[in-house]
């Protein structure tokens, strides 16, 4: 793979797609609102903003039970404290799943995209190989998640910050799991994420079908970020270890596949 | 004698029993242009797909600048430049930045990639659409975008999909000038695909008639004149009609295509003209009958196409009818 040329594919893409008002809209406004109004709404419905201890017994004893063993100092913590940590952790969750939500609409725009704008034959007349082909557009559609990731996790970690600095007296976020799974294990999905959709892509016409297929595509990846949550709290080693190499080996495979079934000839026999 | 850049033996290639392309044999020699011609949907498409390896045959080979198609697809995209039959161009981004992608994928360095693209932009003078969007310019505009993009690692060889297709009179006389600027100017092979006969005539000096997928006819235009069963027209016209003129063609060997005694004029299918004309001309001034005007009608590419492509479906229909 020549590097050079693979990454100046990228680089069109990501110029050409930020072109689009919607994807930009999407890139900017989505971590923001899944980094800042939804925690503030969520921690406004369950009282962390109130005087008194008014989290639920049971639900502050689950959370004991879950997160004593991975927070050191977590017996400390005020009842509040816990439970608004408890509800942190949760939005983490959806954190982690936006990534995915953007590279859907990337992925399905930079394949399906190409074919719709009758851009995709002109991409076959160039040296670039169906391998390369297919990882730029991996990148291309990497890259803008990753960054909504960061600015997702910077200002979830600000709010968050803000809510709990009174009632621990430190800076909570970004906690050591956070970090691992924003920047380990989210990455790995949505790049299991991106091979999938371009998979789809390469099989359909249209943007419109790209986005719906992968749609179903969406549900198992968010039910391995589920499982990944609880293999977190369960056992901290399977969870930062073993699963990410598992992950790993995933996305390798579905590399594989979507380099080996994009072929030129069905690519264009496909525009026709 | 120019060496062969371009080479197919028996060149097939089958889409779900189909066949777009059927042994096509075709050798192109260095700096010529070379047009392939026929209908729509008659392979000329799929013939350069093939040939740049965006394809693979069913049966056969192919070769261009020395690369197999197969083999080495990717070493024949990087020597070759390619015009698609609609210019593809990002409509998002500007005129400059879809130049400039495609320098990078032939990996130019950026200084002369900045250099070719300023160029190539005032040579099809386009200069001041340098930052304009692809999607806003006109049919013509982008036409000249997509040929600058096909060219702007200076390929040895061309290949052109109907490369005026689209286009209004004027732009498409604007992409043939450009064309022979190009040839002319810089040397380089053209293979040009087109159905458009006038355009072949002008631009190419060797040229393939296809039809179904077949190679039914190639040579210069001129060769394949010679193939034609139809013969030299031959008009005499005629200051004043005399009845004179119907008696001298009645007894006279020479078959009248045509008498129009409105236009004062008869058409005639002469064999032999350099000597049959003047003979005629001075049995005519013998009996008095003032000509004013003599011409020989060749048939020209159109009539050659159309009498190739519609006599290979004759004999079809003939075999087929057996």
């Amino acid at each position: 793979m020549k590097w050079k040329r693979l990454w100046a594919l990228s680089v069109k893409d990501i110029k050409d797609y930020t072109k689009s008002k919607y994807i930009v809209f999407s890139i900017i406004v989505l971590p923001l609102v899944i980094g800042a109004i939804v925690p503030l709404q969520v921690m406004l419905y369950s009282g962390s903003f109130g005087a008194g201890e008014n989290s639920d017994e049971s639900s502050v004893t689950f959370m004991d039970n879950i997160l004593s063993g991975a927070i050191d100092d977590w017996e400390d913590f005020t009842n509040q404290a816990k439970s608004t940590i408890g509800i942190g952790y949760i939005v983490l969750v959806l954190v982690a799943m936006m990534p995915i939500i953007i590279t859907s609409v990337i992925a399905a725009e930079t394949i399906a995209g190409e074919r719709e704008r009758k851009t995709m034959e002109a991409l076959l007349t160039t040296p670039l190989s169906e391998k390369e082909i297919v990882t730029g557009k991996i990148i291309s559609s990497f890259i803008p998640s990753f960054i909504a990731t960061t600015v997702a996790i910077v200002t979830f970690s600000l709010v968050m910050d803000i809510i709990l600095y009174p009632m621990i007296g430190r800076i909570f976020f970004p906690d050591l799991i956070s970090i691992i799974f924003l920047f380990v294990i989210s990455p790995i999905i949505t790049i299991i994420a991106v091979e999938g959709l371009i998979l789809v892509s390469t099989r359909v016409s249209t943007v419109r079908d790209a986005t719906q297929l992968g749609g179903l595509l969406l549900i198992p990846l968010l039910m391995l970020i589920g499982l990944q949550v609880v293999l977190f709290f369960y056992n901290m080693i399977l969870g930062i270890v073993v699963a990410p190499i598992v992950l790993l080996i995933i996305a390798a495979g579905l590399f594989k596949i979507s380099t080996s079934l994009f072929k030129r000839e069905k690519a264009l026999v496909k525009l026709v | 004698m120019s060496k062969s850049v371009m080479e197919t033996q028996g060149l097939t290639k089958n889409f779900n029993g189909l066949q777009a392309v059927n042994a096509l044999d075709l050798k192109i020699k260095e700096s010529e242009i070379f047009g392939l011609l026929g209908p729509n949907g008659a392979g000329k498409t799929t013939t350069v797909r093939l040939l740049t390896g965006m394809l693979e045959p069913s049966s056969g080979s192919a070769s261009v600048l020395g690369f197999d198609s197969k083999t080495h697809s990717n070493q024949i995209r990087e020597n070759v430049g390619i015009l698609t039959e609609t210019p593809s161009l990002y409509q998002r981004l500007s005129v400059r930045d879809n130049l400039d992608f495609f320098a990078k994928v032939h990996n130019i360095p950026k200084e002369e990639r900045d250099l070719r693209v300023k160029n190539l932009l005032k040579q099809f003078n386009i200069a001041d659409k340098e930052n304009e969007s692809a999607g806003k310019l006109s049919k013509g505009m982008r036409q000249k975008v997509a040929i600058a993009r096909a060219i702007i690692h200076s390929p040895e060889m061309l290949f052109l999909d109907e490369p005026t297709g689209s286009l209004s009179p004027e732009a498409a006389k604007m992409v043939r000038e450009l064309i022979v600027d190009l040839t002319k100017n810089e040397n380089r092979t053209v293979f040009i695909n087109t159905h458009n006969l006038s355009e072949a005539e002008k631009l190419c000096s060797r040229v393939g008639i296809l039809e179904r997928g077949k190679l039914i006819a190639i040579g210069k235009p001129s060769e394949l004149r010679s193939l034609l069963h139809t013969d030299i027209i031959t008009v005499f016209r005629f200051k004043t009609w005399d009845k004179q003129i119907s008696d001298y063609f009645s007894t006279s060997s020479i078959k009248i295509t045509d008498e129009d005694k409105e236009k004062l004029s008869v058409t005639l299918k002469l064999e032999n003209i350099e000597e049959t004309t003047p003979k005629i001309i001075k049995d005519l001034s013998r009996l008095d009958l003032d000509i004013t005007e003599v011409r020989h009608n060749r048939p020209d590419l159109e009539q050659i196409y159309l009498e190739l492509v519609n006599g290979d479906n004759h004999q079809e229909e003939m075999e087929e009818s057996k």
